[in-house]
């Protein structure tokens, strides 16, 4: 995670509301409704229960996106590091 | 006229997703199965097959671009099936569809072959074949990819390159006297079966998309443009193999590009038409390996192989790359090309590549039309074809597998147990992958 420093963007798909989560040395710094550096940014959409369900441990992010629930915009790169998150918070 | 910056972005974008679709479509191998599609068919037939098939693969593109823009990033096939039929189903057309990605590129590997070293011995053809893929899983598994801005190059010089040497062929031969066949080859809906093969892959630009807006529009307007490009692309090369060789050489060669560069251009020719083979060679596998290596990682991540195997092929590499994805894929295009060098049956494992692939796209739109029942809140890109028409389009991809499989009687001994094999493989891990993860997902709950 070494020099990684996106901004991931999450929004809900059928309320409209998104929030900025920029990474800074590994950590998100903060959690924002407006952000201007968007240059790198990583975005997950979704609907506001299958979120839910993902940041309560409930839901895979994996099986969320391979069911089409949890919809990824990023680059190969970010992709594949967003994976290791996943695979050390949520696990297999 | 001044066009913005935003204007020109998007411009790219879509020339970008266009060279991505029309690059998995357009291989070496393409030139062999026109040869053979030309040489079994007169002029008209040849021309109706490729213009038929290409018109199917449209509107089966536009049944998958109505399901990326329902499920935008998905990864296309595994996620498309599986939310319209189930586990089994989208395993046995996931695994069905790496298979043939295999044998596609095992075909790819030996006609390259045959275009740059004719008439080599098949030990030192394994041989050179073992050192390109070599090169090319190491550049895999250092992360190095073509540029996107060089993909589209490569796939226009491409499309020019073969476009500009069918225009010479037509105008220095009198199109009046085309070849015809020498006896009846095929069934004409067995050519039309086998047109499929030119129009593998155009689905693999679906995962790439990089916003919404692009899954919505731009995935499925640039596998139309891809299919219509290269359907002419293929229409004018099909012309040009008819006036230029006798339906006997078609038939018999595995490069049919190389014998018309010979017979156009006597001392500079060879050259060009491998040059294009080079470059078809490259744009192919290029998306190719990088696409299946990654399908294979998150189907390993999705736990979609035996219990071993997903430890193995979730690995990453320092870069990020799915090491033993793509060491494995390697190994298995390797497998492929070294056994079509020696047994020489580039033809029929295309013919079964075509017959198995007009099953799965059978099976996109058997999902597509059990997914436009459900009922979706958000904008969506919708094929302004109706679900009546997509439910005979299943019927005559279905009918037309099979008449490829049949094809004429000859080699069918090869193509046969080649089918079976493929098929059971597929079967039998799809229904015992997707019951050890039910039992799994038992014991986790229980």
């Amino acid at each position: 995670m070494r020099d990684w420093e996106p901004v991931i963007l999450i929004e809900v798909l059928n309320t409209g509301w998104k929030q900025y989560l920029p990474v800074r040395d590994g950590r998100i710094t903060e959690i924002t409704s407006d952000f201007m550096d968007i240059s790198h940014v990583v975005r997950l959409r979704s609907s506001e229960e299958t979120l839910v369900a993902i940041f309560d441990g409930r839901f895979n992010p994996l099986e969320a996106f391979l069911n089409g629930e949890l919809e990824i915009f990023a680059t190969d790169v970010d992709q594949v590091k967003l994976d290791a998150i996943s695979l050390v918070l949520w696990g297999v | 006229m001044v066009f913005s910056a935003t204007q020109n972005q998007t411009a790219v974008d879509l020339l970008e997703y266009v060279a991505v679709s029309a690059g998995m479509m357009f291989g070496a191998s393409c030139y062999l199965v026109l040869g053979v599609i030309a040489g079994a068919n007169s002029v008209r037939y040849t021309g109706l097959a490729i213009a038929i098939a290409a018109t199917l693969c449209i509107a089966v593109a536009l049944a998958v671009g109505e399901m990326a823009s329902r499920f935008p990033s998905a990864p296309g096939i595994r996620t498309y099936l599986k939310r319209a039929f189930g586990d089994e189903f989208s395993l046995f057309f996931t695994y069905l569809s790496l298979l043939v990605v295999i044998l596609f590129a095992g075909i790819e590997i030996k006609v390259f072959c045959d275009a740059w070293w004719p008439g080599t011995a098949p030990h030192a053809r394994a041989l050179a074949t073992f050192a390109m893929i070599c090169f090319l899983g190491y550049l895999n598994i250092t992360g190095r990819e073509l540029p996107h801005l060089l993909q589209v190059l490569i796939c226009f010089a491409l499309v020019a390159g073969t476009i500009a040497l069918s225009w010479v062929a037509m105008t220095r031969f009198d199109t009046a006297l085309a070849y015809a066949p020498s006896a009846p080859q095929a069934s004409f809906m067995s050519s039309i079966g086998i047109s499929f093969f030119i129009f593998i892959g155009f689905e693999w630009v679906t995962p790439t998309a990089k916003s919404p807006e692009a899954s919505r529009w731009f995935i499925p307007i640039s596998m139309v443009i891809a299919i219509v490009t290269l359907a002419i692309t293929y229409l004018l090369f099909a012309l040009a193999l008819k006036v230029a060789l006798p339906s006997s050489d078609l038939l018999r060669s595995t490069v049919p590009q190389v014998l018309l560069g010979g017979r156009l251009f006597p001392h500079y020719g060879f050259l060009l038409t491998r040059c294009l083979s080079f470059l078809a060679l490259l744009t192919i596998l290029n998306a190719g390996v990088i696409g299946a290596s990654r399908l294979l990682y998150i189907l390993a991540r999705d736990r979609s192989f035996f219990g071993w195997l997903n430890k193995r092929l979730s690995v990453l590499n320092s870069k990020g790359v799915p090491s033993a994805s793509v060491l494995l894929l390697c190994g298995l295009c390797l497998l492929s090309s070294i056994l079509e060098i020696y047994f020489d049956a580039a033809q029929n494992v295309a013919q079964v590549c075509a017959g198995l692939y007009c099953l799965v796209y059978c099976a996109f739109v058997a999902s597509h039309i059990r997914l436009r029942k459900r009922p979706i809140d958000k904008d969506l890109f919708r094929s302004l074809l109706p679900t009546s028409l997509y439910y005979v389009l299943a019927a005559i991809l279905l009918m037309l597998g099979i008449a490829t499989f049949l094809g004429s009687a000859d080699h069918i001994s090869t193509r046969l147990p080649l089918l079976t094999l493929i098929t059971f493989l597929s079967g039998a891990a799809a229904v015992s992958v997707a019951k050890s993860r039910r039992i799994a997902q038992f014991r986790k709950t229980s």
